[in-house]
């Protein structure tokens, strides 16, 4: 993507710029819009990503196209998403991931590659066992305490959110990463397909993922990772409820452009996403995936990024995961 | 067991064993992530070993003359479009380098034409190929399936489309 | 049987026809252009299920994919662009066939087969998907691992002439797999500081360059070019001597249909190993194996069965515990959750009467198959009558707009001219280049399946064999790799000692 940058700085120059500037200052949008999701179709970015561009599309009535570029744990995406052009016809989703490439060291942008146009998701991990598996998580904490390295855990690949909020737990309870050993897989389904069949002990992941696994009786949970009871789920108690210790960790997923979106853009792309969040049709579709709404518009998304950066990089170094 | 099989043979079997060899030294230089049992360069430098000895098998098949014969090639039936392939081959670097910049019609228009005429199209009937077909399949791709190709930040930028 | 009878009431309406029927037309069109997936056939509909009823919106899924994934091997027979990765096992037989003439019977025998495959597969489905699916859920990293270890053996069969060039080229696969960023370390592999190279080479540029790019090179080169592109077509009518072949073949027919089914139903391996094995296993028991590779359609008939087969496979573990079987089922779990059908023991009893319209819908939709598949093939035959070099400037626009089109990525136009140029040279030096597809797609299901397996067992390799189905399958993996090795060096030493006697 470098390269075409450079190229295309080079080929457009000044001269086409100026012709440019004029076309997109006058009514954005005139063509259909990109939005860039940096994981695979399928996937629960994937499915929000949708939701959110149909009804972009009505708002902005322009076509919203959906561009799946995955790979590097998201990170070709979210580069792809903040090296595009800042005309407002590429967009993006992000997501948790973000807030932890710089400092695992798998890649070299944070948020402040972005503009912010809006949170729109956010979900709670949990602590996924087994149907026939420990009654609680005080029960397989105490497993863990008793055998360390004999209950093995996965979730999605290592360093990701889901290892970060186990190790989180772990060094929040005194364990050392190595009491439960993360099992690498490359996402939450296949995690979950190990513990159904009895291969591993225990999963981390988000509410919504193992949601199926869940409602089909083969799984668990038995803790959430949040400061208090989620409405979503009363029954499931949170990590301080269950073992006495301070621990909550959340994924999340946003709209944004890349750096310096010019202010019309940014501002018409806010008062967009304002009235998808609002929608009925945007409730009922993420409702109906338990998909945790939460909404934060644009500048106050920025500093939500900001303190969610701070979060993610205090627990991965407590965790022994930063380079 | 012909003589070109063996050849054949021992110019794959060579590859075989320099390519494995570069994987392995490559793989070698991966750094490893603390508390895994087995490097990310593990799997790389397996498979690079396993090339170079499939190749070494090749070169001693070669050698003890062992190859087994090939499946014989049709008769060459005419003159090579030599100018053609390396239109085909540069033409797609050109696409893959200036795709976003030119955009999708023109550079494709000028391609498939080119091409035509240098397997024997006149350039009328090229053209006349060309343009429905890349139009036809912008249409197809932009407005039907939604799945944009790029419109070029030349045409953009030149008031051509929008 | 009252739930079967209210199940064909639901199906009985006019706009729910009406939907089946344009995403069949929808997923054709997707499924016959060059480089387009039935996953991305899926992807593109899902907005439109967001304002479906239920069970419109699961069928159009259900439908869109069977057509999609049986139309893409139309491209693969008439121009050498496989539609999916397991199409690459016999895209070579049905070219071959094409060329000498024979384009009507290979695809008509692929599409009959399909037919069959996927109504099994149904009816599978229908009768044992919760048995079925609790025996998928017990597969762990080391089934998976072993599992892999068997499909990649299928390198050696597919391979014509010489087993060891096709191992060959499983391992140059391979190792393409392992370019980009490790998925399970997060470590750079190969990419020499390129972003770009981050997500590693994705095996459809990959696909249509090792075959199209590189035929329509060595074409020009040749100058085979300026002759007409395939002999004279024999056969006028496309199910004309089908129904012979499927008869002489039925044992393929069913072996392929059983296979595919079994593997299809492993969650996150079985569609693209299915395939490539069923055509592995009808060659290692042919009668006549030498044919395999020169438009034969022995093995076509029985991955064609298995292919399709696989796809109501797939369906198990997603309608019995909303474990996605492959990306096509991952998305339409989505769409079955959103619609509240969510998937689970709970479908089975609460929703029965829907389950069953749905399993109605796989019927439909694989009968279906046969007018408009007839009628794809009819509509697409012409294609063989269109001038050379027409054809050959057609093919290219195909390419860079499927290679374009599957990641939006300008690389992966570098990435399909790259394999080109590489399945050229392969050619010429006679090393086949469907295992390097192989490689591609097993690589990451081998090296991600070995390290968290080895994670578990707390790096001792017996704990590979620890498990009842992982031992078995280890077992057989060992020995598929083993034993023709040493078939082949008895036999080299019977003639060595044959020789010294005589």
């Amino acid at each position: 993507m470098s390269i075409a940058t450079t190229r295309r700085a080079l080929v457009a120059g000044a001269a086409l710029a100026t012709f440019a500037r004029p076309a997109f200052a006058q009514s954005w949008p005139t063509r259909p819009v990109s939005m860039i999701v940096p994981w695979a179709a399928g996937g629960g970015t994937d499915a929000t990503g949708r939701i959110v561009a149909t009804l972009l599309e009505r708002e902005l009535g322009r076509p919203v196209n959906v561009v799946n570029r995955t790979g590097g744990g998201g990170l070709v995406g979210h580069t792809e998403i903040a090296n595009a052009r800042a005309d407002g016809y590429t967009i993006g989703v992000i997501t948790t991931e973000l807030s932890l490439y710089r400092t695992t060291g798998a890649g070299q942008i944070d948020w402040k590659n972005f503009t912010p146009i809006a949170l729109y998701n956010t979900d709670p991990q949990g602590v996924h066992v087994r149907a026939d598996g420990p009654r609680d998580l005080a029960q397989l904490v105490a497993q863990i305490r008793e055998r360390p390295g004999a209950n093995k855990a996965s979730g999605a690949n290592l360093g990701g959110a889901a290892h970060l909020s186990l190790v989180g737990m772990l060094n929040a309870l005194g364990l050392p990463p190595s009491a439960a050993p993360w099992v690498p897989t490359d996402g939450s389904a296949p995690s979950l397909q190990q513990l159904a069949a009895g291969a591993i002990q225990l999963v981390t992941t988000t509410m919504p993922e193992a949601k199926t696994m869940v409602d089909a009786g083969q799984v668990r949970t038995i803790a959430i990772m949040r400061a208090s009871r989620d409405p979503a789920y009363p029954n499931v108690p949170t990590v301080k409820e269950a073992v006495g210790v301070d621990w909550s960790l959340g994924a999340w997923r946003g709209i944004a452009g890349p750096r310096n979106l010019p202010e019309a853009i940014t501002t018409r792309l806010r008062q967009a996403m304002a009235k998808v969040v609002a929608d009925p049709e945007f409730i009922r579709l993420m409702t109906a995936r338990s998909f945790g709404m939460e909404y934060v518009d644009g500048p106050a998304f920025g500093a939500w990024l900001e303190a969610a950066d701070k979060r993610f990089g205090d627990a991965a170094r407590a965790a022994g995961l930063a380079r | 067991m012909n003589a070109a099989a063996g050849r054949r043979d021992l110019l794959v079997g060579a590859l075989a064993i320099g390519g494995g060899l570069t994987v392995m030294w490559l793989a070698a230089q991966i750094r490893g992530m603390p508390g895994q049992p087995f490097s990310p360069g593990f799997a790389p430098s397996i498979i690079g070993g396993l090339a170079a000895l499939v190749g070494a098998v090749l070169v001693l098949r070669a050698a003890l003359g062992h190859a087994p014969a090939l499946e014989s090639e049709e008769a060459d039936p005419g003159p090579p479009f030599r100018a053609a392939a390396l239109w085909v081959g540069g033409g797609i670097l050109v696409i893959a380098a200036l795709f976003e910049t030119i955009g999708f019609v023109p550079l494709l228009l000028v391609w498939l034409a080119g091409f035509l005429m240098l397997t024997g199209v006149r350039l009328l009937p090229a053209i006349a190929f060309a343009v429905p077909m890349v139009f036809g399949m912008d249409l197809a791709f932009t407005k039907l399936l939604g799945v944009p190709l790029p419109p070029g930040e030349w045409m953009i930028a030149l008031g051509l489309l929008g | 049987m009252e739930q079967v009878i209210a199940a064909a009431g639901m199906l009985a309406d006019l706009q729910l026809i009406l939907v089946i029927a344009a995403a069949c037309a929808f997923g054709l069109f997707v499924g016959a252009v060059p480089g387009l997936t039935a996953t991305m056939a899926t992807a593109l509909m899902v907005p439109f299920t967001f304002f479906m009823e239920p069970l419109a919106a699961v069928s159009a899924i259900v439908a869109c994919t069977a057509m999609a994934i049986t139309a893409g091997d139309i491209p693969g027979c008439l121009i050498r662009v496989p539609g999916t990765p397991a199409s690459a096992a016999y895209t070579d037989e049905t070219y071959a066939m094409t060329r000498k003439g024979q384009a009507a019977q290979a695809l008509g025998s692929s599409l009959v087969s399909s037919v069959i495959g996927g109504l099994f597969g149904a009816v599978v489905l229908m009768v044992a998907a919760p048995l079925l699916a609790q025996i998928a859920l017990n597969f762990s990293a080391f089934e998976y691992f072993w599992l892999a270890m068997i499909g990649l053996s299928c390198a050696a069969f597919v391979a014509s002439a010489d087993p060891l060039r096709g191992i060959l080229a499983l391992l140059i696969g391979l190792f393409v797999s392992t370019v980009g960023m490790d998925a399970v370390s997060g470590a750079q592999r190969f990419t020499f500081g390129s972003t770009a190279l981050t997500g590693g080479l994705s095996f459809i540029p990959a696909m249509i360059g090792l075959f199209a790019v590189a035929e329509i090179l060595r074409a020009l080169l040749t100058g085979e070019a300026s002759k007409p592109f395939a002999q004279p077509q024999q056969v006028q009518g496309v199910f004309h001597g089908v129904g012979t072949l499927i008869r002489r073949y039925w044992r393929n027919t069913l072996r392929g249909s059983v296979l595919g089914t079994a593997i299809g139903a492993l969650p996150g391996a079985g569609g693209d190993i299915a395939a490539w094995m069923s055509y592995a296993m009808a060659r290692r028991f042919s009668k006549t194996p030498e044919k395999f590779g020169t438009g034969h359609p022995e093995g076509v008939i029985e991955a064609g069965a298995s292919n399709n087969a696989g796809l109501s496979g797939a369906w198990i573990p997603a309608l019995v515990f909303g474990i996605p079987g492959d990306a096509v089922t991952a998305i339409a779990v989505g769409v079955l959750i959103m619609q509240g059908l969510n998937p689970g023991p709970q479908l089975f009893t609460q929703q029965s009467e829907t389950l069953y319209a749905i399993y109605m819908v796989f019927i439909l939709a694989n009968l279906l198959l046969l007018p408009l598949g007839w009628l794809a093939i009819r509509l697409a035959r012409p294609i063989l009558s269109v001038p050379r070099p027409q054809l050959m400037a057609a093919i290219l626009l195909f390419c860079v707009v499927g290679a374009f089109a599957i990641n939006n990525s300008m690389l992966d136009i570098g990435v399909m001219l790259g394999f080109g140029a590489l399945g050229l040279m392969l050619g010429k030096v006679g090393v086949p280049v469907a295992p390097v597809i192989l490689g591609m797609v097993l690589g990451p299901l081998v090296e991600q399946n070995f390290l968290a397996a080895i994670v578990i067992a707390d790096g001792r390799f017996m704990g590979f064999f620890e498990r009842p189905i992982a031992a078995a399958l280890g077992v057989a993996a060992i020995l598929v790799w083993t034993l023709p090795l040493v078939f082949a060096l008895r036999r080299r030493g019977a003639i060595r000692t044959s020789a010294a006697s005589g």
